[in-house]
């Protein structure tokens, strides 16, 4: 995209008309997508309708809009309530709702905003002029290469999530068998659903999100103690100078995995979130140690989920490949706007494209400038004390889980793991990766599936695949270093 | 005299290696549930195939899943019957806090129970509003001012949603 193609795609937003659909955009994805439950997915296919009646270019402005908004409302519930409204933000809430226990949540969601903020803008710079190249890169990538990515984060998962490391590995197999529980996508047949009809789309990831984050921890932050009746809120509510030097270079790490894994036809937000935290843990932290409330724990994964978000209008645009269910909602946007997306798609419309890379910007723009200031004002949620914060977080999560597919089913499904989540917390286990597991799980098995298919059963195919095999090297030997450091730290700690 | 020469009396040797048996396994505990994670999930893969032809069957990734869940679970218990140290979980700390709520776990799983039983016929609203009266008891609200209030408030809060943001196919209020 040259100048001029930006200028008229400038143009095209910055009318009174686009930037006021922008701007409502903006504020109802973030007034929905604040609802625990209500990913930035359903908010889109929520608010899809609104769009309908809207020229083709105003239509995809608001929508992307939306989106930011919706992701923004999801970050703020994952620091504010430790409740992730989609799943990159249980990445997020690791380190944030850290940063919300210790009065700080205003810096946190104001950290999260200007870093998602950073990566946006640089990945709209970096789709608008790169897209068609990196989209010829991305399909080398063959499926073995990406059974390798994957099995590289669930295995960064396992090491990132609190906790020892054995269990969390156990949890994430765990969440990746509940993953493949439904049709089987290459036979068509029902597989593990216990003979229930209601199993055959799979287990949602909101009632295990809900049973888990929204029911499970509450519980064990009640029946400990373990969590303040009332939050003290710092006075300052945005971030200090040393919170922007603290989160500064981790955002350009995130911003660097986000834009490089959101490429990829079917790496996740939440791998790239994953990723950059992963990345993270190999580099000092300036304030505190990852996993305590550090800001590198915050901006690392928001930059890399909203640039991996971003990215993934890579393929979706140039291949017709939507990569999440995000792009899947916006591809049918576009389609009910009569316009195709995939090859030629930049060629045939390159006024409707800039004017979405163009909307990228302004729209990330228009959410910080509209959100900042209220940063505050959110964090001041957390003054109300916890025992009536805990009514509001389990109705918002029953109606968010009862009304994503208007399901009864999903509240017994929340039940159960609610149920399910507090065993494990008894027992002393985590339950964070078990979530991340379920994820990560079916997209692990998929192109397993397709890399023996191509390689008629033979699995070597993943230690000469450059992808793979770079991928398996690095867990062999991130392991290798992490026995070594446990033994060198028991040894250490017997003398 | 009896009693008091039997107070003197040292322990029994033989209840220490029982007492040692009864701690390794309650530290073995979390690795052995994982283990029977695992057993679950390897009987309900068995009834898939694995393979069918040179083809990847719908069995086998939920098997290889449950060998390794299986082979986790045991590592892991076996590493902690032979570290000595406690492990501090969840039920170690009930009762550390000063607020802590030992009912909590009951009444919010209790909160979530009523709003799915109830719902088909009373409604999204009055539901709601049940499961928060729940869930506020369970969190330790004692003042029944406070209570009414928090209610009464997410009530409406969830009327609002419901008429503002649901779609009209919500069903919102009692089934008459």
């Amino acid at each position: 995209m040259d100048l001029a193609a930006w200028a008229a795609g400038f143009a095209l937003v910055l009318t009174p008309e686009t930037l006021l659909l922008c701007v409502l955009g903006a504020l109802l994805g973030t007034l929905v997508g604040v609802l625990p439950g209500i990913g930035p997915a359903a908010t889109l296919a929520l608010l899809l309708p609104l769009t309908f009646a809207l020229e083709p270019a105003g239509a995809i402005i608001m929508l992307a809009a939306i989106y930011y908004g919706a992701q923004y409302g999801g970050s703020t519930t994952s620091i504010l309530l430790n409740v992730p409204g989609e799943c990159s933000g249980v990445v997020t809430a690791m380190d944030g709702h850290k940063m919300a226990l210790q009065g700080r949540a205003g810096p946190a969601i104001a950290v999260a905003a200007l870093s998602s903020l950073f990566a946006g803008l640089v990945t709209a710079v970096l789709i608008a002029t790169l897209a068609v190249p990196l989209s010829g890169m991305t399909t080398a990538i063959a499926p073995a290469g990406l059974v390798g990515l994957i099995a590289l984060g669930l295995f960064a998962a396992a090491v990132i999530s609190p906790g020892p490391v054995l269990p969390a590995l156990a949890l994430i197999l765990i969440g990746a068998g509940l993953g493949l529980v439904g049709t089987d996508l290459a036979g068509g047949q029902p597989r593990f659903t216990l003979g229930l009809p209601e199993l055959r789309d799979g287990i949602g990831f909101v009632p295990l999100v809900m049973g888990i984050f929204g029911l499970a921890e509450l519980i064990r932050a009640l029946e400990t103690g373990g969590r303040p009746e009332r939050i003290r809120l710092a006075r300052w509510p945005w971030p200090t100078r040393a919170d922007l030097r603290a989160g500064w270079l981790p955002t350009l790490r995130g911003t660097a995995v986000g834009s490089a894994l959101g490429v990829i036809p079917g790496a996740s937000t939440l791998l790239a979130a994953l990723a950059a935290r992963g990345l993270e843990s190999g580099f000092a932290t300036k304030d505190r140690p990852l996993g305590s409330g550090a800001v590198a724990g915050v901006a690392a994964p928001e930059a890399a989920n909203n640039a991996a978000a971003q990215a993934a209008l890579v393929p979706l645009l140039t291949l017709g490949l939507p990569g999440s269910p995000v792009m899947a909602v916006l591809a049918g946007a576009l389609m009910i706007h009569a316009i195709m997306p995939g090859p030629g798609f930049i060629a045939q419309n390159p006024d409707l494209f800039g004017a979405l890379m163009a909307s990228l910007i302004v729209g990330n723009i228009i959410l910080v400038v509209l959100n900042l200031p209220f940063a505050g004002v959110w964090a001041s949620l957390l003054r109300i004390p916890f025992r009536r914060l805990v009514p509001l977080i389990i109705v918002i999560s029953l109606i968010g889980v009862h009304s994503v597919q208007n399901s009864l089913f999903d509240v017994w499904l929340m039940l159960g793991f609610g149920v399910f989540g507090w065993v494990l917390l008894r027992l002393g286990l985590e339950p964070t990766p078990l979530v991340l597991g379920f994820i990560l799980g079916p997209a692990f098995e998929e192109y397993l599936r397709r890399t023996l298919l191509f390689s008629r059963g033979d699995p070597s195919v993943l230690l000469t695949d450059p992808v793979s095999s770079t991928s398996i090297a690095l867990i062999v030997g991130a392991s290798i270093w992490i026995i070594w450091q446990r033994t060198k730290n028991a040894a250490l700690a017997s003398r | 005299m009896n009693r008091s020469i039997d107070q003197k009396r040292p322990e029994p040797v033989l209840l220490a290696p029982q007492r040692g048996m009864v701690s390794a396994l309650r530290r073995a505990l979390p690795g052995l549930a994982l283990c029977a994670i695992g057993v679950a999930m390897f009987m309900l893969a068995h009834g898939q195939s694995a393979w069918l032809g040179t083809n990847v069957g719908p069995g086998l990734m939920a098997q290889l899943l449950a060998k390794g869940v299986i082979a986790l679970g045991a590592l892991w218990a076996g590493w902690r019957v032979l570290r000595s140290d406690p492990v501090c979980n969840v039920g170690c700390a009930v009762g550390d806090g000063a607020e802590a709520q030992r009912w909590s776990g009951p009444a919010l799983l209790g909160a979530v129970l009523v709003f799915a039983l109830v719902l088909p016929t009373l409604g999204l609203v009055i539901s709601a509003a049940l499961a928060a009266g729940l869930a506020a008891s369970g969190a330790g609200e004692r003042n029944p001012r406070a209570l009414v209030l928090t209610v009464a408030g997410l009530t409406a809060l969830t009327a609002g949603i419901g008429l503002a943001v649901l779609p009209p196919t919500a069903p919102l209020w009692p089934q008459i």
